[in-house]
Formats: C-alpha cells, sequence, structure tokens
C-alpha cells in the first residue's frame, strides 16, 4: 500500500465516521444540535447583547452646573445610549477595563460656560475615553455628542432668552475686546443685531417646533468647519476585561460541550467497532494499525473543528453579534482545540476496555471535566481556588483559548500556555491512547 | 499455499490451539470441522495477524506473515462475528470496505454491484444493513470479503445463524467461488457442510488439528462400518458390516418376512464420534 493509498484509506475512515455520527441521531444531538442550544439558551440568562451596537457610555460630571446637568440629561435621552453616571474619570476608566461600559465622557470645569458662548469660543472641549476595538461605536459616540452639540447650538436660536445671554455676553465680551478696529466693531455689532432679529422672526414660526438633527446638519454647512463639541477620544485598554455579552459566554460554553460531544462519539465509535467486530475487518484489511486510528483521529479532529466553527459562526450573526477581536488568534484556537481533543479522544479509546466503559465510566468522567472545565459557569465568575481546580480538564484550556479569541484578546505570549497545552494533549494523549488500545475483546 | 507450522495459542490457562500444523494447497476449499470452542477462530485470527502466536508460524507461501499488511491485501475474511456497519447501508458498507483495499472509482463502484449480485442482496443494496435478517446480514458480510477480488477467502462459520434458504445460497456461492480457482479455507461445526463444499477437512478438537483427509478418506479411516437395520413385526436387528449392500442382499435371500430394511452409513459425524468419544453438535 503505498503513500496515496494509505491517505485514501485514511480519509475513508474519517468520513465513514463522521456519516456514522450524523446518522446516529443521539449522538449528532449531542454534538451538534445541543451545544447551540446551549449557547443561545445561556447567553440569554447572562444577559444577552442582542441590542445590537447598543453603546453604555460613562458619564463624569466635572462642571456640576445646571447646564452640565441638562447635557447629561439631554444625552440620557438618546435612543441606543445607556448612561452611567461616575464621580471621577479614573473609575470611569476603570468601568472601560472591566467592560462594563464601552466609553466614557469627561464634562470638564467650565463646561456650561463654554457652551452659553458658543459664537466666541472654541465650542464644548469634551474628553472621552473608549475601548480599543470598538472603532465603529467610537465613530457612533463621536458622532452622537456632536449632533447633540448642534441640538444645544440650535436651542439657542430656539429659545430667545438662551440666545439673548448669548447675544449679551458677546456684546459684553465684544465691548471688552480692546484691538478691535471701531469699523470692524461696528460690522460684529450689527451681526449680532441681524442675529437677535433673524432668531426673533423664526422664533415666531416654529417656536414650538424642537430642532432635529436635521436642522443640525444644516447648521454644520451653514457654518463651515466650525463644529459646537470638540470630542477627543483616549483609547483605554480593556486587559482582563470581562466579556462584552452574554454570547461571548455562551458560546464558548457551546464549543465546551461540541467538543465534549465529538470527543465522546469518537471514542466511543472505537470501543464500539472493537465489541462490533468492524475493527477486526479493520485489521484485516491491508493498513496498519497506526493508520487505523489516524483515520479516527482525522474523523475527531474534522468534526471539532465542523462544530467549533459552526457555533462560531452562529455567534457572529444576528441577533447574537459576538465580535471576533482577532480571527488569527479564533482560527488559531480552534485548530488547537481540535488537536487537543482528539488527543482526550484517543486517551478515552485506550483507558476504556469495553464499550460500556467508554459509555459509562468515560462519558461520566468527561461531563465532570466539561463542568469544571467551564461548561456549566463561566470560568471568570468561579472562585480563584475553584479556577486553578479547573486546570486539570483541557476544557478550561480551550475555553480560555476560544474566550482568548473572542474578548481576551490574546496574543500570541497569552496563548502559549494554552496552546501547549493543547499540542501536548494532542500528541501525548493519541500516543499514550495508541499504545494503550486494545485491539480485541 | 496456506501453511501453518505447529500453531500455538494460550489465553491463560485455556489453551486454544496447540501445535496445529497445516498445509492448504491453492485452488481447494479446506474445511476446519469442528465443535465450538475448538479453537477454529482462534487459528484464522493467528493466520490473518490479528493474534499474534505462541508459538508457530502461519504465511501465504510466496508472501509471507499476514503480520504484514501488503500480504493481507490477497485475503479475504469473512468474520464469524458479523462485521458491518448497521448504520450504512450495504453498498455503503462495501464501497467503504473496498476503499481500504485501495479501490476508487470505476472499479469499485463495478467490484461492489458485482459482489450485491453474488450474494443475492442487488434489489436491498440501498437499505441500511440494520434493516437486513440474519441471512441478509451473513450475505453481505460474506461480500465484504469478496469486494477487492482476493484469491484467498477465510470464511469463519459462514452460514452461522442463518435460514436454510441463505444457508443454501452460501454454500452454492462457495462452490462457484471454488469453480474460479480461489483457495478457501471454511470453518464450520456443520459436518453436512463440510461434506458438501470441502475438498479436504481437517477435525478439529480442543485445539488440536485430530486428522486431514478429503471425506471418503476420513470416513474410511475412522467410520468404521455401516450398519443394516432389519425390522420384523416389533424386532430390529442391527448389523455391522463393510459392505452393506451385499448384507441387504444376503439378508433378503435369508427370510423373507422382513418389515422394513435400513442402511445407516458412517459419516463425518461418526468419524468424530470415534475419534473424541463426543458428538460435534451438543
Ligand atoms: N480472547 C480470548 N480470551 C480468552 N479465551 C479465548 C479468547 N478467544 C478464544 N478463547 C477460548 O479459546 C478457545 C477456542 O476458541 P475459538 O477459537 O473461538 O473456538 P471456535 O472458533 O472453534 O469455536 C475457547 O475455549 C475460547 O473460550
Ligand atoms: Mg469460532
Amino acid at each position: 500500500m503505498n503513500l496515496t493509498q494509505a491517505i485514501g484509506a485514511i480519509l475513508s475512515i474519517a468520513l465513514k465516521d463522521l456519516r456514522l455520527l450524523v446518522r446516529d441521531k443521539a449522538a449528532a444531538f449531542f454534538t451538534f444540535i445541543f451545544p447551540m442550544l446551549l449557547a443561545v439558551f445561556f447567553g440569554f440568562v447572562f444577559g444577552g447583547g442582542g441590542d445590537g451596537g447598543n453603546l453604555t457610555l460613562g458619564i463624569v460630571d466635572e462642571d456640576r452646573t445646571q447646564g452640565s446637568g441638562q447635557f447629561v440629561q439631554d444625552l440620557e435621552k438618546v435612543a441606543g445610549l445607556g448612561v452611567r453616571r461616575f464621580e471621577a474619570a479614573d473609575q470611569a476608566q476603570q468601568a472601560i477595563r472591566r467592560g462594563e461600559v464601552d466609553a466614557a465622557v469627561v464634562l470638564p470645569r467650565g463646561f456650561a460656560d463654554s457652551t452659553s458662548s458658543v459664537f466666541s469660543g472654541q465650542g464644548m472641549e469634551i474628553k472621552g475615553y473608549i475601548a480599543p476595538g470598538a472603532g465603529a461605536q467610537a465613530g457612533l459616540l463621536t458622532g452622537k455628542l456632536t449632533e447633540l452639540g448642534f441640538r444645544r447650538l440650535m436651542d439657542s436660536f430656539t429659545s430667545p432668552r438662551l440666545l439673548q445671554t448669548q447675544l449679551d455676553r458677546a456684546r459684553q465680551q465684544l465691548g471688552q475686546q480692546q484691538d478691535i478696529t471701531p469699523q470692524r466693531r461696528g460690522v460684529i455689532s450689527s451681526f449680532l443685531d441681524s442675529v437677535q432679529a433673524f432668531s426673533e422672526d423664526m422664533d415666531e414660526r416654529d417656536r414650538a417646533e424642537e430642532a432635529s438633527t436635521d436642522s443640525g446638519e444644516k447648521a454644520t454647512s451653514a457654518l463651515g468647519d466650525w463644529t459646537p463639541v470638540r470630542v477627543t477620544l483616549e483609547e483605554v485598554s480593556r486587559q482582563g476585561a470581562g466579556p462584552r455579552s452574554g454570547f461571548e459566554v455562551s458560546f464558548p460554553q457551546g464549543v465546551v460541550w461540541g467538543l465534549m460531544g465529538c470527543t465522546l462519539a469518537f471514542g466511543i465509535s472505537l470501543a464500539e467497532e472493537r465489541s462490533r467486530g468492524t475493527l477486526l475487518r479493520l485489521t484485516t484489511a491491508p493498513l496498519t494499525r497506526g493508520h487505523i486510528l489516524l483515520g479516527k483521529a482525522v474523523g475527531c479532529f474534522v468534526s471539532c473543528t465542523l462544530v467549533q466553527a459552526i457555533l462560531i459562526v452562529m455567534a457572529l450573526l444576528p441577533p447574537f453579534r459576538v465580535q471576533v477581536t482577532s480571527p488569527v488568534a479564533m482560527v488559531a484556537a480552534v485548530l488547537l482545540c481540535s488537536v487537543g481533543f482528539t488527543g482526550v479522544m484517543m486517551l478515552l479509546a485506550g483507558f476504556a476496555k469495553t464499550e460500556t466503559a467508554a459509555q459509562g465510566v468515560g462519558r461520566a468522567v468527561m461531563i465532570v471535566l466539561a463542568l469544571v472545565g467551564g461548561g456549566s459557569v463561566p470560568l471568570f465568575i468561579l472562585p480563584k481556588i475553584v479556577q486553578t481546580l479547573s486546570g486539570v480538564s483541557p476544557f478550561r484550556w480551550a475555553t480560555l483559548l476560544i474566550e482568548g479569541g473572542l474578548w481576551r484578546q490574546f496574543e500570541l505570549a497569552d496563548m502559549l500556555l494554552p496552546g501547549g497545552i493543547m499540542i501536548g494533549l494532542g500528541v501525548g494523549g493519541f500516543a499514550l491512547g495508541a499504545a494503550m488500545f486494545r485491539w480485541q475483546e | 499455499m496456506i501453511v501453518l507450522r505447529d500453531l500455538r495459542k494460550s489465553f491463560g490457562p485455556v489453551v486454544a490451539v496447540s501445535g496445529l500444523s497445516l498445509r492448504v494447497e491453492p485452488g481447494e476449499v479446506f474445511g476446519l470441522l469442528g465443535p465450538n470452542g475448538a479453537g477454529k477462530t482462534t487459528t484464522l485470527s493467528m493466520l490473518v495477524g490479528l493474534i499474534t502466536p505462541d508459538a508457530g508460524t502461519a504465511e501465504i507461501e510466496g508472501l509471507g506473515s499476514c503480520s504484514r499488511p501488503l500480504v493481507r491485501a490477497s485475503l479475504g475474511v469473512a468474520p464469524q462475528a458479523l462485521a458491518l456497519y448497521d448504520q450504512l447501508s450495504a453498498r455503503e458498507n462495501l464501497h467503504f470496505f473496498g476503499r481500504l483495499y485501495g479501490l476508487t472509482g470505476t472499479r469499485l463502484r463495478q467490484r461492489v454491484e458485482t459482489v450485491l449480485g453474488l450474494v443475492g442482496l442487488s434489489d436491498r443494496g440501498g437499505d441500511r444493513a440494520g434493516t437486513y435478517s440474519g441471512g441478509m446480514k451473513r450475505r453481505l458480510n460474506l461480500a465484504a470479503a469478496l469486494v477487492h477480488d482476493p484469491p484467498v477467502l477465510l470464511l469463519d462459520e459462514p452460514t452461522a445463524g442463518v435460514d436454510p434458504q441463505s444457508r443454501a445460497s452460501i454454500i452454492d456461492l462457495v462452490r462457484a467461488l471454488r469453480a474460479e480457482g480461489r483457495t478457501i479455507i471454511y470453518t464450520t461445526h456443520y459436518m453436512e457442510e463440510a461434506q458438501k463444499v470441502c475438498d479436504r477437512v481437517g477435525i478439529i478438537d480442543r485445539g488440536a488439528l485430530l486428522d486431514v483427509g478429503r471425506v471418503d478418506e476420513l470416513i474410511a479411516r475412522h467410520g468404521g462400518s455401516s450398519v443394516v437395520a432389519v425390522k420384523r413385526g416389533d424386532v430390529e436387528e442391527l448389523i455391522e458390516t463393510h459392505d452393506p449392500t451385499r448384507t441387504v442382499a444376503d439378508v433378503l435371500r435369508a427370510s423373507p418376512d422382513v418389515e422394513s430394511i435400513r442402511i445407516e452409513r458412517p459419516d463425518l459425524e461418526t468419524v468424530f464420534l470415534s475419534m473424541t468419544g463426543r458428538r460435534l453438535r451438543d
């Protein structure tokens, strides 16, 4: 048997097993359907995230004036924006790091003052913080704040009292300014007068009508480059941050159960082939025993990869919209998990000397490992001691890798330990399991 | 063709095969006849390299031991325990087993259809093996041994647990395979089958080969005399003889009041009984 034939035989064993897995309704359910149901169900239990692109904004009001208070109230009314107040800027930054809010905005001292001098000042200065990787959200935030600034500007036009104060203040500042030629002073003064007249005229027509975003956009074109709100955003790294939605927790859990399903299905299928006699036919074919086990391993690897890919692709779609922060880390995580759990499958097949043992003890051990490894309660909310204990479970490292691709933002260095464990499990598990495997009843 | 030399195998205290030597000639059907537990399956397992013998060798002449994968390519094995995937159709089963032997494409498809036809399952080929009757599974089990067209066949109790019809068709098939010139080892505990299909038979009991020869040779050596049973009224007289025809003629000439007369010729059952003191099937 040459190499091509050997590969052909290995692949046909893998293909045959995938076909058997799909045809075994119970195994197919626990391998493919159950993990999906679990991911969706627990995703909602953990608070979902189905509000799609919703932004939670932290607000620090350092100005503490009526004007700034009004601004915060305005923000609270913006659709699709959740607002949480913080006492100080560092508290808000902390909240970003913990993943509690997506961004934070600081209204500096003198904020209200600068709003009421829109004509003479530089507009409001808002300092913001945002988590990295939230590019779309950053744009959204700047847009919302600018919109809000324009709305306030338009409020000035439509609210005579507010405009009057602003005009008065502008005239007062004009009077204090020494380095202006009388000619110029006259031009500005008459401009202010005409603004006042224009506003009184407009005021009569649509006094009750609230300024809309629409009018804000018109104002932009009328006012050129000038913006009433200047937002400067600074990134706050989300190291050790928590997941952004319930689905970022539940889909890794789904992956755990999917991996468990594959591992059990293939481990048991080897024991089954032995007890049902088909293994005998495989061993009397012109294959080495290595070929046969490799065929099983390839089948297990493919189905592990398949179940993970299905779950992760599903997670990306609405209404779950889980974000993969690092696609490369994600793909690497999936492949590493498949390698690791193929080794776990061989270990199971090697240790379970009978089909009954594989079905009974094997299943029980795998379920316990899956439970402590993050399959039932997310690891990051477990007590430290349990988190440490769960290190014995290969599922824990798989969870870590998958979460690394989703929200832990793993880089190469972060992947070394869990990835190394997966490769070790894959190679070591295969070697040990194969050596211990019994070929006859 | 197939040579077994002083094969020995024990499982703990149980001696399954104790010093078995055997030579099977090319193109013959060799029967291994013995009761359950005689060591037939263990012998075949050592031949195909599934079990490592404690001592002795088993090989295909000119090719070597079957522990080498390449040598196994020329073997077709129908295990005693049905070895089929219940969730796959007969066609899918055969297709898969054919792939393991390196068959692909049109040749594979042709072989699958050919062997399905040989075992009379063409019209049920698309059904899952799990839905088959015992007889049909047995026939599919045999088909799986034939799909790669091997010159040597090892059939371990190919008629175990089947209905009389399937049994007859399996026996016909084995005869047809023999006519094609294949070398076949056929194990059974049914002496009728051994008598019907085998060129030579080896009597095996408790792991040892007691004697080997053509059926008539074995009977002549160990069968003893025939018995002529003569019934007169309520009395039946049993006469042992080496020439039953002559004895019948003598009896009829001597006494005309015979009600019935019956000849019991020795068969392999008698051979086994005389060699072991036990019957083949208990
Ligand atoms: N794997 C095994 N472990 C222990 N004993 C075995 C094993 N295989 C066969 N035996 C014993 O070896 C003897 C021969 O068995 P076997 O070759 O299956 O006989 P046969 O095929 O002629 O019925 C029997 O006593 C059987 O119980
Ligand atoms: Mg047997």
